[in-house]
């Protein structure tokens, strides 16, 4: 099992095998949402949020 | 040779209003081969459908050819294309037609390319196609911007109020067109009420009247169409309820040419999750995640239950619009978004 770093409160994520690049996973320390950018390096970011738009 | 150019051009400058794409249907079944479909036809109903690879796994490219009257004169300034169906959604279904035609299909898949008729009106085309596909994934092709991924849209009933009598004296009886009026006010008041505007786009009911007319002969008649948006989690038959109970309190009867529900796919959807990974690639930064008000074949896609994700170059907010132009890195940038983005899809279908 990889381990990771989130990056808002410092605390330790811990990626269940198997885990992808591009998979969204949840801070256990501070809830926020990360998205797992690359696997090797491992690099997390925040999720980007849903924004909202008015046309099709 | 710029081919991408060229191909992009051609599109525009054929116009193509729903219920008149004949001529665009032609064009790309003469087109495609040549960007390495294997296979092109028209269907019963005028779609375009093009593939590559023979397997039984197919990942769906649906965009549409069809777009909207009017537009601006078709011309280049610069690198900037202006004309109508360079947003909504030629640049979408181009760049789908350039990275798909291009990208390697995996031994037992298939890629297949739909170029729908009727989006704008009724959505013809990819009801047809409903019943002839079941997609690992699939692709809608509309404008997200090529730094963008679209989640979801809303859903939409599109509904006729009408009324005549015989004719009557106006200073005793309003009549028919005074009643549709009212009645459609009354249906616009009713569902907007509760509406929230702090909410999302995509959770928020609108209405809006899309046609009117009352005639006054002898014989009297209204009618007036409606276009509701359906906000998530609104069932489009109790919508139609309760729609058919305001509007007859009215004395006006109600007919509905269109029902579709909202949907929304999670931001890890593997389609979603493939064209995120190709943006961050492409771009070098996070992809913008969508969530529009508006309705298009991605709603009736849904229905497949596979990943799911509408993508295409362009800005929207020119959607219809005078103002509807296309710059040229925009569209090279989404035909190298796709490059990328397939191929992962195929591997995240693995």
């Amino acid at each position: 099992m990889a381990n990771g770093v989130c990056g808002i409160c410092d605390g330790a994520v811990a990626l269940p095998d198997g885990t992808v690049a591009g998979e969204i996973l949840r801070c256990p320390d501070c809830g926020t949402e990360l998205e797992v950018v690359s696997m090797d390096p491992l690099r997390l970011e925040e999720a980007p949020q849903v924004q909202e738009d008015w046309g099709e | 040779m710029d081919r991408d150019r060229i191909f992009l051009e051609e599109l525009v400058r054929c116009a193509s209003p729903s219920g008149a794409e004949q001529e665009i249907g032609a064009l790309l079944v003469s087109r495609l081969p040549a960007l390495g479909w294997e296979r092109v036809e028209l269907d019963d109903v005028g779609n375009v459908v093009a593939s590559r690879g023979k397997g039984p796994r197919e990942v769906l490219l649906l965009g549409h050819v069809d777009t909207v009257p009017g537009g601006p004169p078709v011309r280049w300034e610069g690198e900037v294309l202006w004309g109508r169906g360079a947003v909504d959604a030629k640049g979408a279904f181009g760049a789908f037609a350039l990275a798909g035609g291009a990208c390697a299909v995996p031994e037992g898949g298939r890629t297949t390319l739909v170029g729908a008729v009727g989006e704008e009106r009724d959505s013809r085309g990819a009801r047809y196609r409903l019943m002839r596909h079941a997609p690992e994934a699939c692709l809608v092709g509309e404008p997200s911007g090529s730094d963008g991924v679209t989640l979801g849209y809303r859903g939409r009933i599109f509904c006729t109020l009408e009324a005549r009598d015989g004719g009557a004296h106006r200073s005793g009886d309003a009549g028919p067109h005074t009643a549709c009026l009212r009645g459609a006010a009354a249906v616009l008041d009713s569902w907007e009420r509760g509406d929230d505007p702090t909410r999302p786009v995509i959770e928020r009911p609108s209405g809006a009247v899309a046609f009117m007319e009352g005639r006054e002969e002898g014989e009297r008649r209204g009618r007036v169409e409606l276009d509701l948006r359906l906000p998530l989690g609104a069932e489009p038959e109790r919508v139609v309820q309760e729609v058919r109970e305001v509007a007859e309190r009215w004395g006006v009867t109600v007919y509905f040419s269109e029902k579709v529900r909202a949907h929304l796919v999670p931001r890890d959807d593997l389609a979603v999750r493939a064209l995120r990974g190709a943006i961050r690639q492409v771009f070098g930064r996070a992809p913008r995640l969508l969530a529009k008000g508006g309705t298009a074949d991605f709603n009736l896609a849904a229905s497949w239950g596979c990943p799911l994700a509408a993508y295409g170059p362009g800005d929207s907010r020119l959607d219809h619009t005078a103002e509807e132009r296309l710059p040229l890195e925009e569209f090279r940038a989404a035909v190298a978004v796709l490059q990328e983005a397939l191929p992962r899809l195929w591997r995240e279908e693995a």
